[in-house]
């Protein structure tokens, strides 16, 4: 690259009396005849009125007022963007220029520029209209919009999109437009439990601030969703169309550049539905380092990971995630057989191009495959995109001055019994990667009594108790206020059988937060368990009215009311029951006394 | 980047060099016999003089163009500084040069970005020549005797097209100026401006 800007500022220097020089050299360079079919092909798909490009190149005029731009950044292959090196694994939507048309841009621009005869210039372009596949199935969008302020650092902001459904839909494609030049990338992903919307409405402006994704918030199933500029629509592969439930919130998380001017941001997403639901399901498994920590001005630091695959699967697709210390991003899978395969390489990282990629053609990896992660930080001032100068230590954490490193990787296991390994196989490295971020998490700040509830739930999940209760308990300690640390507290208890403790806890949870259903939920069991039956009821009745679906808190309403001989009452709930819960021979029965005394 | 960075001492002596040999010193916002001609045109086609543009420490141009990304996103700096600087006799003057901008996409964009500091022309060049400006954006501060007391970029956020930072880390046109009417020495540093090339060198 040095070599390739060195030769464009001599010819920069030497100027005009230069360039009548070397256009006779290269006289055969013009803008009708070679120019304009190449930006046609490779930019205009951004660089076009309406699009998100900061300028058009459609015109020759367009294309000489930037054209040494043009020159110099398709030169150091900035542009067009495309981040992975080229590999025996291809991805589907690869940018990239060859040589010989990187050397047209640098011949014009050496040549003066000329126009040529525009009688050769090629025919324009035809574009799809607004949504690239037609008229969108569904499209939702921001119910207000947001604005971007116009001076200051960079803003990443997630945004809450209610989705209007009655029933589920299986989504083939779909198609982002941020109708904004300010959206640098974005990721789309889904919350079915309402904590999105509770962000989004503690501050009077749309969407909530951060990096920091609430746990419930999470990509569609088994997909990345992602997009940058030039994404267009993302389908879905065959037979793996994801579900979009009713009730559920979009929330984009997104990456904002200030344009020097306020800018609305007004969000839309057209969805293109499929009655094909999926045959299949991909896994996705995360390669994670947790424990960065960079010294100022170190170069050579790598973080790595890796993961033995369970099962025979393709991989279909890759996503690499660090931030703007990440300098160089390996991925490569050793085969059983020792041969090593390179599944991503990103030489120059670049934080504002970053996305998933999917294989053209899915890599079949056997089971014992170990895929190894590689990440290189570089926290020098030398590093153009060091958020600091000089330079500080920089540890493992969710915002931009922090690190990460992360590389998703997109299943799909050959078989049933595989999806069942790859799933047991994830849990296990979830429950591991949740204990050591919030432990990462409480590095930061000891005093992060959500940290302490999920660490006490990792470690449920790894059957420590006693390691869950202390965390439980030392989360309701530093944050007294967290409804979450209280019901975690009870449930603890009530696994050790100390029903009043837990009572005590799930009322204290109750109380702080009156919609915290499966607080309700199991005040309804314990006052169940106790005999006290009409105050079940009460809870279960609460349970219910926060959270339609739960089969449980409606199952024991029902059997309290047939017992207290409300047979007209116990049937409905009886009967919603059944429908969620068909396998439950209690419910059955109990649907079929409800109805006979009904009569 | 490193052929830049190579170069952008030998630019800094040879601003320093003319302006001791060439130009004595009297050149810029100030009339003199050698560049009395220069002149910049404001947006109803009238030849502004570049000597009826300081203030009484001196003035700034700042080269921006319509459609430059990285000229936009130094908007609010750049106007916030005018406003500084203004207030002690040093006003800030946005400059196209473009042979592509139309006079009406000239009104058209310091309406869309609140310009409120008056915005001239440099049609054919002469002046961005005159002081080496070749990108947007790119600033020149000169003293009212017309010393260089600054040429180049405003802050650090972009190191090269295509590479920024979340925030710029450094100011070096506010740094530049202010030390300059902390000091009262025009020392003509320059930094190389990162932006949208607007003419050869």
């Amino acid at each position: 690259m040095d070599t390739d800007s060195h030769g464009w500022g001599r010819g920069l220097v030497l100027g005009i009396g230069m360039s009548l020089i070397s256009s006779q050299a290269v006289a055969a360079v013009a803008f009708h005849e070679d120019v304009e079919p190449l930006l046609q092909t490779h930019c205009a798909g951004c660089h076009r009125p309406g699009q998100s490009a900061p300028f058009s190149l459609l015109t020759f005029a367009d294309a000489a007022k930037h054209g040494r731009e043009i020159a110099y950044v398709t030169a150091r292959r900035y542009m067009p963007p495309w981040l992975p090196a080229p590999q025996s694994e291809e991805f589907v939507g690869e940018r990239r220029l060859t040589d010989p048309e990187i050397e047209v841009f640098q011949s014009w621009v050496k040549a003066g520029m000329p126009e040529g005869d525009p009688a050769k210039a090629p025919k324009p372009r035809e574009w799809p209209g607004e949504w690239t596949l037609g008229k969108p199935d569904l499209i939702v969008r921001m119910p207000v919009a947001y604005t971007v302020p116009a001076a200051g650092r960079d803003v990443y902001r997630h945004f809450v999109i209610p989705v209007p459904l009655e029933v589920a839909r299986n989504v083939a494609a779909w198609e982002f437009h941020p109708h904004s030049r300010a959206a640098h990338h974005a990721f789309l992903r889904v919350d079915q439990s309402g904590e999105a919307r509770r962000r989004d409405a503690l501050d009077s402006e749309p969407g909530f601030p951060g990096m920091d994704t609430p746990m419930s918030v999470r990509s569609p199933d088994g997909h990345f969703a992602s997009w940058q500029p030039g994404a267009g629509v993302r389908r879905s592969p065959p037979g793996l169309a994801w579900r979009l439930e009713p009730g559920s919130d979009l929330v984009v998380q997104t990456h904002l550049k200030p344009l020097g001017k306020p800018e609305p941001l007004e969000i839309e997403v057209g969805f293109y539905f499929t009655d094909q639901a999926a045959t299949n399901r991909p896994v996705k498994v995360a390669l994670a380092n947790y424990s960065i920590d960079l010294a100022p001005g170190i170069t050579n630091a790598i973080a790595t990971d890796e993961y033995r695959i369970p099962a025979d699967a393709e991989v279909l697709g890759i996503l690499p995630h660090t931030h703007y210390l990440g300098r160089r991003v390996e991925a490569h899978a050793q085969l059983p057989d020792g041969t090593l395969k390179s599944l991503l390489l990103i030489p120059a990282w670049d934080f504002n191009w970053q996305g998933d990629y999917t294989y053209r053609t899915p890599v079949f990896l056997p089971a014992g495959s170990v895929v190894q992660m590689r990440i290189q930080f570089d926290n020098s001032a030398a590093n153009p995109w060091n958020p600091s100068n000089p330079p500080q230590r920089v540890r493992f954490g969710p915002n931009t001055t922090d690190e990460m490193a992360e590389l998703w990787l997109q299943l799909l296991p050959r078989t049933a019994e595989g999806q069942k390994a790859f799933e047991k196989s994830n849990l296990e490295r979830a429950l591991r990667d949740s204990i050591l971020f919030n432990q990462e998490r409480l590095r930061i700040d000891p005093k992060d009594g959500a940290a302490y509830v999920n660490l006490g739930r990792a470690y449920l999940g790894q059957r420590r108790n006693t390691a869950a209760f202390q965390q439980f308990k030392t989360a309701v300690e530093v944050s007294p206020q967290l409804d979450e640390a209280h019901y975690y507290l009870g449930i603890a208890h009530r696994m050790k059988g100390e029903n009043a403790e837990a009572m005590a806890s799930f009322r204290r949870a109750v109380a702080l937060n009156p919609g915290h259903a499966r607080g309700h939920g199991n005040l309804g069991m314990l006052e169940l368990q106790a005999g006290h039956l009409e105050e079940a009821a009460v809870e279960f009745a609460a349970a219910l009215k926060l959270d339609a679906t739960d089969s449980l808190a409606c199952a024991s309403l029902g059997l309290i009311r047939l017992q207290q001989g409300r047979a007209e009452e116990a049937r409905p709930l009886l009967e919603k029951a059944a429908k969620m819960d068909p396998a439950n021979a209690e419910v059955a029965n109990a649907l079929r006394v409800a109805r006979e005394r009904a009569k | 980047m490193r052929d830049r960075a190579v170069i952008a001492p030998w630019r800094g002596l040879l601003a320093v060099w003319l302006g001791l040999l060439i130009l004595g010193g009297a050149t810029g916002c100030k009339s003199t016999p050698k560049t009395s001609g220069l002149s910049l045109k404001d947006l109803s086609g009238k030849a502004v003089p570049i000597s009826q543009l300081a203030g009484s420490r001196g003035c700034v141009l700042v080269y921006v163009a319509v459609d430059c990304p990285i000229a936009n996103r130094a908007v609010p700096e750049l106007l916030s500084l005018a406003c500084e600087f203004k207030a002690v006799g040093m006003p800030v003057y946005f400059v196209h040069a473009s042979a592509f901008e139309s006079v009406a996409e000239i009104r058209q964009h310091s309406k869309e970005y609140g310009i409120d500091v008056p915005v001239l022309r440099d049609v054919g060049q002469g002046v961005a020549r005159q002081y080496e400006a070749h990108v947007t954006p790119e600033a020149v501060a000169l003293t009212g005797e017309g010393r260089l007391i600054y040429r180049g970029r405003i802050n650090d956020q972009h190191s090269a097209l295509g590479q920024d930072r979340p925030q710029p880390t450094q100011h070096d046109l506010a740094d530049a100026v202010r030390d300059y009417l902390t000091g009262g020495i025009a020392t003509g540093r320059v930094v190389p401006a990162v932006g949208c090339t607007f003419r050869s060198l």
